[in-house]
């Protein structure tokens, strides 16, 4: 056996999912379509988050009284080896997409503002090497890399905050709930595929996480960290700008740094700030990957984790150079992936936790 | 059936059965390029006794030591209380003549024949030798070893086992300073190549009566003597089973230095930065027992090995102890610092000015463009050529002796930076960066960290060079993720901070001496889960 999952405590459990939870809750968002709507971002959000931490808890419940020590375990005990195979796949998908994406929204944001006579896809390939080292390092590894960006990416935030505070303006939050509470319903939906895949990779992950109280405890705390911490720098950008110039922004926090720039700073903040978030956001979309590509293994009884981790990591890259095909096709397959992709979580989750509120605990 | 099996079991990434494999030769198998693995031959353990026949004894010595040729076996022959036919074998220059002289020969000729029988060498032990330390054995693979030590061996005719007396007595040096490893505070004394005196000048740090001193022999034939040093009850009992079986495993006639050792039993040998640490100085290793590290000195080798080490352990000097809390926790600062400008500056400096001009302000910039008016060379190249030489002046410095060293290092610091900037070889912004980043390498108190530092460097000028800060960030993080994943016997290398231990020091502000000098494990991170 080579799953490389390693030991990892409370502390790299927790930082792991706040990270995720942080990077997804900003970068995974359709901007267009989210903003064109109006304002509730940041509502939404917070909506999401919340949710989401009420659905993991009901899957930590779940995995208490299944017994099982990680999410692999767990599907395998409810719905039996080809049934739980059947239902983890769309994990494992929902999972690489859900790492794509903050991926290529850096991306994209470094070839419009940073790196203008630059093509995207070279872009893109600096990140395959890092992306690769840290899934085949392993998930201690990994862990370790989200407790050491902890405090950048906490770095990355307030600088981000502090350099847009002179922009901010309540006026741009208004009109409050504009687009009515249907599409507040439907943007916490989208929100459920921000936060939910940190924490149901901590759980796939969790029989190197030393206990099951340990793996939920580094659900919730990660999740409320990264959760403030995402709903924060939402409400930052609807107070920088009005939500219809918002939606026409392909980066939307980097212009934000942008928006009240000082001219006579001593070091460009704003650039230092989005590389701090491209660091981060790659230990994130590792972390992704190598729950996808252990919950494979684990469903599929595939003793290394390595080469699923490696082929893995080029779909997570393959995707990424996808998302920015010009075509129409693409671009519906993007925004499809952005509305719908919490159905590809939810879809095996869903049964799960009903089917274990209606067992009886094991003796 | 066998067939679907091996498929599916090739589809699975299985692990292979543990077939037998017939090597092409019995030395080995060959590696994939060219050439042999090599494959140390077995040795074969000594088991024999010692003979009750004297002759029998002299010609196993003879044969041993290849004493016709090999003049440093000195063995004397005498009769023991004017009777028995007896031999005192010791090497020349490793035992003291003396001694010999006084107290094994002279007593030895002149004590009266037991009375009643008995064993002769228990007599000998009890009531002829004076010396403090004496054992008798009746293995002849010890009385070999013995001798190689520089102890003397009293062969009996008629006796089955021999008396080994310690004479060993050979010329030294004195304890020195600390030459390396300098501080403005604090002691001064430095290790010493001789095992005993290196053990007490540990031992009179931390004098605890729970401070085990093992011995153990290394190396199949060489027998190098080493002790291992630990705080029993305190030490972790599953490291010290680690670092016991990795010594055992060490298989190799010739171990010069601890540093030797260091490499045989470490984890990564192809890691850049080191997984142990070499300390002169007694004081570093004291403080390194207490915190339940184990100490590794080893006979003829004036340093200490400290296992397991991290980085944090890397970074810091006995001096911060010494200093009052705010200097120390300054002095730490600057180091870190140091260290960060040494790694960054110079890849940081090309990301900007080849990639994002932006962000340098126009002062700088013009700075930057006049200085490199009439320089040649492209600044990637000429910024790799600076470290290149500053590593050259510095090898340079380290390699000749005392002051000509640091003529070297005047004459290639200022005479040929200035010749090189007249010469519109190099400009000065280049050299400045440069200069700046020699500075805080020198700031990192390990030589190995230095080393490695330096190679990290050249790689982060290279990475910046082609992808600007995109490049420098990967980068980055390709260090650092190497730096998670390594281990040093078990021990994360990024501890106490990822993962965290029970230690409560912050890495960047030095902690109160008030918890200090309690014995703890340092790298326990059960406690702190």
């Amino acid at each position: 056996m080579n799953l490389r999952l390693g030991r990892f405590g409370l502390q790299e459990s927790a930082c792991a999912v706040g990270l995720g939870a942080l990077i997804s809750g900003i970068f995974a968002v359709d901007v267009r379509d989210t903003f064109a709507q109006g304002n509730l971002c940041y509502a939404a959000t917070a909506a999401g988050a919340l949710l989401s931490l009420l659905l993991l808890m009901l899957l930590g419940r779940a995995m208490a009284r299944f017994q099982a020590e990680d999410l692999g375990g767990l599907l395998l005990d409810g719905f039996g080896p080809v049934r739980g195979a059947a239902l983890g796949l769309p994990l494992v998908l929902g999972l690489v997409l859900a790492a794509g994406l903050p991926l290529f929204r850096f991306s994209l944001a470094m070839e419009r503002y940073i790196f203008v006579e630059a093509d995207y896809v070279p872009i893109v390939l600096y990140l395959l090497p890092v992306l690769l080292l840290l899934v085949l390092s392993g998930m201690e590894t990994v862990a370790r890399m989200a407790k050491i960006l902890l405090i950048p990416g906490a770095v990355a935030l307030i600088t981000t905050l502090l350099l847009a505070s002179p922009a901010f303006d309540s006026a741009h939050l208004f009109p409050l709930f504009s687009p009515g509470f249907s599409a507040f319903i439907d943007q916490t939906g989208e929100a459920l595929f921000r936060f939910l895949p940190p924490g149901v990779a901590l759980f796939i992950a969790g029989r190197g996480c030393q206990g099951r109280a340990n793996t939920l405890g580094g659900v919730s705390r990660g999740l409320l960290l990264g959760g403030a911490g995402a709903f924060l720098l939402h409400l930052g950008l609807g107070l920088t700008f009005f939500a219809p110039d918002m939606a026409s922004l392909s980066a939307p926090v980097y212009c934000m740094t942008m928006a009240a720039r000082q001219e006579r700073m001593a070091l460009r903040l704003d650039v230092l700030a989005l590389f701090l978030w491209v660091a981060t956001g790659l230990v994130v979309a590792a972390f992704y990957t190598y729950a996808a590509a252990l919950l494979l293994c684990r469903l599929l009884d595939v003793k290394d984790v390595r080469p699923v981790g490696a082929l893995l990591v080029l779909q997570v890259v393959g995707a990424v150079l996808l998302f920015n095909f010009d075509s129409d096709m693409i671009l519906d397959l993007v925004r499809c992936v952005y509305r719908q992709g919490h159905l590809l979580l939810l879809l095996p989750l869903g049964p799960l936790v009903v089917r274990s509120l209606l067992q009886r605990r094991r003796p | 059936m066998k067939i679907l099996d091996t498929i599916g079991r090739k589809l699975r990434f299985d692990e292979p059965d543990g077939r037998f494999e017939l090597l092409e030769t019995e030395r080995g198998e060959p590696s994939f390029f060219h050439g042999q693995k090599s494959r140390p031959t077995p040795q074969t353990p000594d088991y024999r006794a010692v003979p009750k026949s004297l002759k029998e004894s002299l010609r196993r010595l003879e044969g041993a030591f290849f004493g016709e040729i090999n003049t440093d076996l000195i063995l004397r022959d005498f009769r023991f209380c004017g009777a028995v036919n007896a031999l005192a074998a010791f090497l020349n220059g490793m035992a003291d003549g003396t001694e010999i002289s006084d107290f094994i020969l002279k007593r030895a000729m002149e004590c009266p024949l037991p009375q009643g029988g008995g064993e002769l060498a228990d007599y000998a032990l009890r009531e002829v030798f004076s010396l403090q330390e004496a054992e008798k054995t009746d293995r002849w693979a010890q009385v070999e070893a013995a001798i190689l030590e520089g102890r003397t061996a009293v062969l009996l005719e008629g006796a089955r086992e021999a008396v080994l007396l310690d004479t060993r007595g050979y010329a030294c040096r004195g304890v020195g300073t600390a030459e390396n490893e300098s501080t403005v505070v604090g002691p001064r004394e430095a290790f010493h190549e001789n095992l005993r005196i290196s053990i007490t000048l540990l031992r009179r740090i931390v004098r605890r009566a729970d401070l085990v001193c093992e011995f153990r022999d290394i190396g199949s034939k060489n027998n190098v003597k080493l002790a291992l040093c630990y705080l029993g009850g305190v030490c972790s009992e599953s490291l010290l089973l680690e670092v016991k079986k990795r010594l055992d495993q060490v298989q190799t006639d010739l171990l010069l230095s601890a540093g030797t050792l260091g490499q045989r039993i470490e984890d990564r040998p192809w890691s850049p930065v080191p997984q142990t640490l070499l300390t002169e100085r007694p004081d570093r290793a004291a403080a390194a027992v207490m915190a339940g590290k184990v100490v590794i000195l080893v006979e003829g080798s004036p340093q200490a090995l400290i296992l397991p080490v991290t980085l944090s352990a890397l970074l810091l000097t006995p001096e911060d102890s010494y200093l009052r809390r705010p200097a120390g926790s300054i002095l730490r600062f600057v180091r870190l610092f140091g260290a960060a400008v040494s790694v960054l500056m110079p890849a940081y400096f090309l990301a900007l000015a080849y990639h994002h001009q932006g962000l340098l302000s126009s002062d700088i910039l013009s700075t930057v463009v006049a200085s490199r008016k009439l320089v040649f060379l492209p600044m990637g190249a000429e910024m790799v050529f600076l470290l290149l030489v500053f590593q050259l002046v510095r090898e340079a410095g380290v390699r000749v002796p005392g002051t000509v060293g640091q003529t070297v290092g005047i004459i290639g610091g200022l005479i040929l930076g200035q010749a090189a900037v007249s010469a519109n070889f190099v400009s000065t912004v280049a050299l400045i960066i440069v200069a700046l980043t020699g500075l805080g390498n020198f700031v990192i108190p390990n030589y190995d960290l230095q080393i490695a530092v330096a190679g990290y460097r050249v790689a982060l000028c290279l990475l910046a060079l082609s992808g600007g800060l995109l490049g420098l960030s990967c980068g980055i993080m390709a260090v650092l993720v190497l730096l998670a994943d390594q281990k040093s016997f078990g021990v994360p290398f990024l501890a106490p901070y990822a993962p965290k231990t029970v230690v409560r020091e912050l890495l960047f502000f030095r902690g109160d001496v008030q918890g200090q000098g309690r014995p703890h494990d340092d790298m326990n991170g059960e406690a702190a889960l």
